[in-house]
């Protein structure tokens, strides 16, 4: 054969490697209104920078006749690229090829790719669009999932891993997602669950759809799996673009510096925005943006466990990880949501390099039977744990309540924040001016002729004497008692003197933290 | 993404008083905080399905004495068949269940007294 002929028979072989499951499942793929998985890399991809591996890889089942059928790339695509100028890792699964099903060779391409990605150090994003394990390969596909598993776990806090899902992903693949740092998906097109509704339906006789068993919105909204919610593939490709711009290629480097740029105070004017009435509400993310470069705000998981509020804004250039109490919402209390979504979010920081600014504004820990049932002890503990273990920089101001458990636990003093900023605003103490009047002068107040007047004075000279920033910056627990427009003055110089803090823990293999 | 959450919490909510500790604070409820189930204290009468699944054998009828840590019916879930014992000695006031049905998880199965 002449180099032409060969040539021309390996441009055969792709392009028919290339049409994954064919015409026909590919026009079904797109009336769903949903991309092929290639057009899913090229589109999330800088322009012409996709380079592709394992094209030719082919399944090793046999039984079941399956060796009598070829499939193309066996159900996935793998392949190198970049964004944002920043080479990554990618994998994508072909839904047109038997449903994307995951068989061995499927797995060991997904692995490689993920291998590759450790040994670049590089960023790995999945994209997952399958029907679930591929029955006819039994026991090996579940050996896949394992594989995969196993790396997730391995490059957690090493590599940045995103896991998008666009399309169907259920039963044992939903714990890959559930392994990596980010999960987007996209509303009617992504469905994740353990059991669909189905098995549900023939066990318990209950129906329910698989969007409201596992859609988007329930994932965003009410379980907290899904980190970003959008209403179309290309909406979810330009978060993923956007969110690349906030974190570092690896562990070992920092997140890219961008041109720094004033807040735009004519918007977002802290003294136009923030009440001094501590039971007043207002939008946290207004405060963010007030003292944030050019006032950008990047929210994670916005949608759920709303009362807290995470995400990455730019001090300076450089990106920071928010975690703020949002009075908009519940006033603002912790409980068992809004502590594993801030105490997860502050770990990720922590790993990739990522300073933390805290803001704090809470009335304490949500009372109730059902938060206590739901073990808000434990859960609430990983928040302490999270900030505890932080050895980023770690800034805290304090604008308004920060009594009790809430105080300690939003990266206080005494969790080791470098820096902890207060306005006059604040009221720091063991707990609200009712209730401390309320067990200190129990006794005057039941002995009062008129025990009201007397609990009402007694509540004043409390709040008067102690809800305040003072006696807390008597004892040097805060550092600097800062008006309000000077708030990201202060926050910049902390940031700029703390780049080269550094931080040893005690030796130890890993911690146990309350999961 | 920002914006989606301002229009969700912002537009359709009115702001309600909330009462935290002692003070009382304007701020919106969400809808899993109003969704959540008021709690029950459990009666130790009644036989709740601990698990979903399906009856499969009801050895007991209303009226039976029954002995403490008498099987009284096999409700099968999970592949597995668990024993629903009684949990004190008593008397079957009322069954609640019939053989093949299914049960969801805290249904009320059976009732002594």
């Amino acid at each position: 054969m002449s180099l032409r002929s060969k040539t021309s028979d390996l441009r055969k072989r792709m392009s028919e490697a290339i049409k994954g499951g064919g015409d026909k499942a590919i026009e079904k793929q797109v009336s769903m209104g949903k991309m092929t998985a290639r057009e899913r890399i090229i589109e999330l991809l800088d322009s012409k920078s996709f380079f592709e591996y394992d094209l030719f890889v082919e399944h090793a089942a046999k039984d079941f006749d399956m060796d009598k059928k070829k499939l193309a790339g066996d159900g996935v695509i793998i392949g190198t690229g970049t964004i944002n100028g920043h080479p990554v890792c990618i994998y994508a699964q072909d839904f047109t090829v038997a449903g994307g099903s995951l068989g061995y060779m499927h797995a060991r391409k997904i692995t490689k790719i993920m291998d590759h990605a450790m040994k670049l150090k590089v960023p790995i994003i999945g994209i997952n669009d399958s029907g679930g394990a591929r029955i006819q390969e039994g026991v090996n596909s579940l050996a896949g999932y394992g594989e995969i598993f196993y790396r997730n776990t391995l490059a957690s806090g090493v590599i940045p891993q995103i896991s998008v899902i666009l399309g169907p992903c259920a039963g044992g693949a939903v714990y890959s997602p559930a392994l990596t740092d980010f999960v987007f998906m996209v509303d009617k097109i992504s469905k994740m669950f353990i059991t669909g509704p189905e098995v549900i339906k023939s066990v318990l006789g209950e129906e329910i759809s698989m969007e409201a068993l596992g859609g988007a919105r329930v994932h965003a909204e009410k379980t907290g799996n899904a980190h970003f919610y959008a209403e179309s593939e290309k909406e979810c490709f330009n978060q993923i673009k956007e969110l690349f711009t906030y974190v570092p290629w690896n562990n070992t480097k920092k997140a890219d510096s961008f041109p720094t740029k004033p807040p735009k105070t004519k918007s977002f004017k802290i003294s136009k925005i923030f009440p001094a009435d501590p039971t007043e509400p207002y939008d946290v993310r207004n405060i963010v943006r007030s003292i944030s470069d050019d006032s950008n705000f990047f929210e994670v998981q916005n949608l759920w466990a709303a009362n807290i509020v995470i995400g990455f804004t730019r001090l300076n250039g450089d990106t920071v990880g928010i975690v703020a109490n949002q009075p908009l919402v519940l006033a603002g209390v912790l409980d068992v949501d809004s502590s594993d979504k801030a105490a997860r979010f502050i770990r990720y920081c922590d790993a990739f390099n990522i300073p933390l600014l805290t803001l704090v504004d809470l009335p304490g820990y949500l009372p109730g039977i059902d938060q206590e049932h739901a073990g808000v002890i434990r859960h609430g503990a990983k928040l302490l744990y999270a900030y505890s273990e932080a050895t980023v920089p770690k800034i805290t101001l304090i604008m308004r309540k920060a009594y009790g458990g809430g105080y300690i636990a939003m990266c206080s003093n005494h969790l080791k924040a470098d820096f902890v900023f207060a306005w006059p605003t604040a009221e720091i103490a063991v707990m609200g001016p009712t209730g401390a009047a309320n067990i200190i002068f129990r006794k005057e107040i039941a002995q009062a002729d008129d025990p009201d007047a007397v609990r009402q004075q007694k509540i004043d000279e409390y709040k008067e004497k102690y809800a305040n920033p003072y006696i807390a910056a008597a004892y040097g627990y805060i550092d600097s008692v800062i008006e309000l427009n000077e708030t990201r003055k202060f926050i910049l110089h902390a940031l700029e003197i703390s780049q080269s803090k550094e931080v040893v823990l005690p030796a130890r293999k890993h911690g146990v933290p309350p999961f | 993404m920002a914006k989606k959450t301002e229009e969700k919490i912002e537009d359709n909510q009115e702001f309600e008083d909330f009462r935290v500790g002692d003070a009382i604070y304007r701020t919106k409820i969400s809808q899993m905080h109003k969704d959540r189930k008021p709690y029950k204290v459990p009666n130790p009468r009644e036989l709740l399905a601990f698990i979903p699944g399906t009856i499969i054998e009801i050895n007991v009828k209303k009226g039976d004495q029954v002995k403490k840590g008498e099987i009284m019916m096999l409700l099968e879930a999970m592949k597995m068949k668990n024993h629903v014992k009684a949990p004190f000695d008593g008397i079957v006031k009322n069954i609640y269940v019939k053989v093949g049905q299914i049960v969801s998880k805290n249904y009320k199965m059976i009732e002594l007294k």
